[in-house]
């Protein structure tokens, strides 16, 4: 019965996720991540000098607590572009565990959307590593 | 009116029904009935589920009933719906002949009948198999199935109103019930309709853990989770599940490493803080 279990308690993950939010935003808003250190540094980029799809959401997350929209785009356009879809998702998913059914609606989606948004990752990462100018605006 | 003991949960109920308002057992006096009720109900009864649908996808996995699962049963002056859509998952009969229960909307609400099915391999009566099927009593009456596996989703609508309510489609591609309180008789549901089957396919956890955990396992992740939906919808539910386990894994992969990643760096660069060497701008997540 191990569906059965998988679908009686899809979100307490994303719950405890979304629980531990607040305080790291609280962190987010309060420090800037170019000023202080204490926060996790990328292991990609310190192994490899290679920016990963995530590079700069620390930095973009800080820019939007504090509404500089620009800026944030600037760190992770990825992140700052998929982030009201993200928030969506998770309250979707959390509503349906909490209720136990849907409340809002989830987004269909396809199997070759989902491997359009894969492909979309890829692409962003090899991207932002180019040295260039078109393409290092996607660097964080 | 005699009263009867279901012979599986012992719930006592009418002995002129046709069902277990309970569980959905057929009444075994009344078992060869199938789901052409007799009775007052016969208008409505059992015209939905002779015709069951095969799954458009060709899914091997999703047989409807195969020799048409009883359709509704309007029962009598309950309304109440259909049994028998036909086709939960793979379709090991339940009671009744062949197929699985819709939902059993038997009961003076009707509204949901009975069924959510949960498990994908077993379409036995009542709770399983089907999806959540609306049956009609009652102005709510019934609802569009959903069943997070092997049953249906969306699919039939109950119609509302006194004695309209279809049963509706047990699961992919099913069979439906219809129901009938017997002046209006019911209108026969529909069957199946592709409903979708819910496999999570964690891609939002996965793009979390990609974006804020900085290590590749996220991708690995997100490959898994497209190929969730790509494989349900060619039918490939074992498949499908598969993948759906492997994208959990690879989140709990990209997460663990992150936060012990993390954690290791947090530690060090506080030891360095205290060492007075801390400070400048920094590349990081």
């Amino acid at each position: 019965m191990r569906l059965t279990a998988a679908a009686r308690r899809p979100g307490w993950v994303l719950a405890a996720a979304a629980l531990a939010a607040a305080p790291a935003a609280a962190v987010l808003y309060l420090y800037n991540p170019l000023q202080v250190s204490f926060y996790p540094r990328c292991v990609l980029f310190v192994l490899t000098g290679i920016y990963c799809p995530g590079c700069g959401v620390l930095r973009a997350t800080h820019a939007l607590l504090h509404g500089r929209i620009a800026t944030a785009l600037g760190y992770n356009a990825l992140f700052v572009v998929a982030l009201p879809f993200l928030l969506y998702a998770i309250a979707s998913q959390l509503t349906q565990a909490a209720a136990g059914r849907a409340v809002l609606p989830t987004v269909p989606l396809s199997g070759r959307n989902a491997r359009l948004i894969l492909w979309v990752f890829v692409i962003f990462t090899v991207l932002r590593n180019i040295p260039l100018y078109p393409f290092n605006v996607l660097a964080p | 009116m005699a009263q009867i003991t279901c012979p599986d949960c012992a719930n006592q109920y009418a002995d002129d029904a046709p069902y277990c308002p309970n569980c959905g057992r057929p009444n075994p006096a009344r078992a060869a009935a199938g789901g052409t009720t007799t009775g007052t109900g016969t208008t409505g009864a059992g015209t939905g589920g002779t015709t069951p649908e095969t799954p458009a996808t060709g899914s091997t996995t999703y047989t409807a009933g195969s020799t048409g699962a009883p359709g509704g049963a309007g029962y009598g002056s309950t309304g109440g719906a259909g049994y028998g859509g036909a086709a939960g998952s793979t379709g090991a009969p339940g009671y009744g002949p062949a197929g699985s229960p819709g939902g059993a909307g038997y009961g003076p609400a009707g509204s949901l009948g009975g069924a959510y099915g949960e498990t994908p391999s077993s379409g036995a009566y009542g709770a399983q198999g089907g999806g959540q099927a609306g049956g009609g009593y009652g102005p709510q009456a019934g609802g569009g199935a959903y069943g997070p596996q092997g049953g249906a989703y969306g699919g039939g609508a109950g119609a509302g109103g006194y004695g309209g309510g279809a049963g509706g489609p047990g699961g992919y591609g099913g069979g439906a019930g219809a129901g009938g309180y017997p002046p209006q008789g019911g209108a026969p549901g529909y069957g199946g309709g592709q409903p979708p089957q819910v496999i999570p396919n964690y891609l939002v956890q996965a793009i979390l853990v990609t974006l804020c955990c900085c290590i590749p396992f996220g991708i690995v992740a997100i490959v898994y989770s497209t190929q969730v939906n790509t494989k349900r919808d060619q039918g490939d539910i074992a498949g499908a599940w598969a993948a759906s386990a492997n994208a959990k894994k690879w989140c709990w992969i990209a997460l663990g490493a992150g936060l012990v990643v993390s954690i290791i760096w947090m530690a060090f660069s506080g030891m360095t803080m205290l060492a007075g060497l801390a400070g400048g701008a920094s590349q990081g997540g």
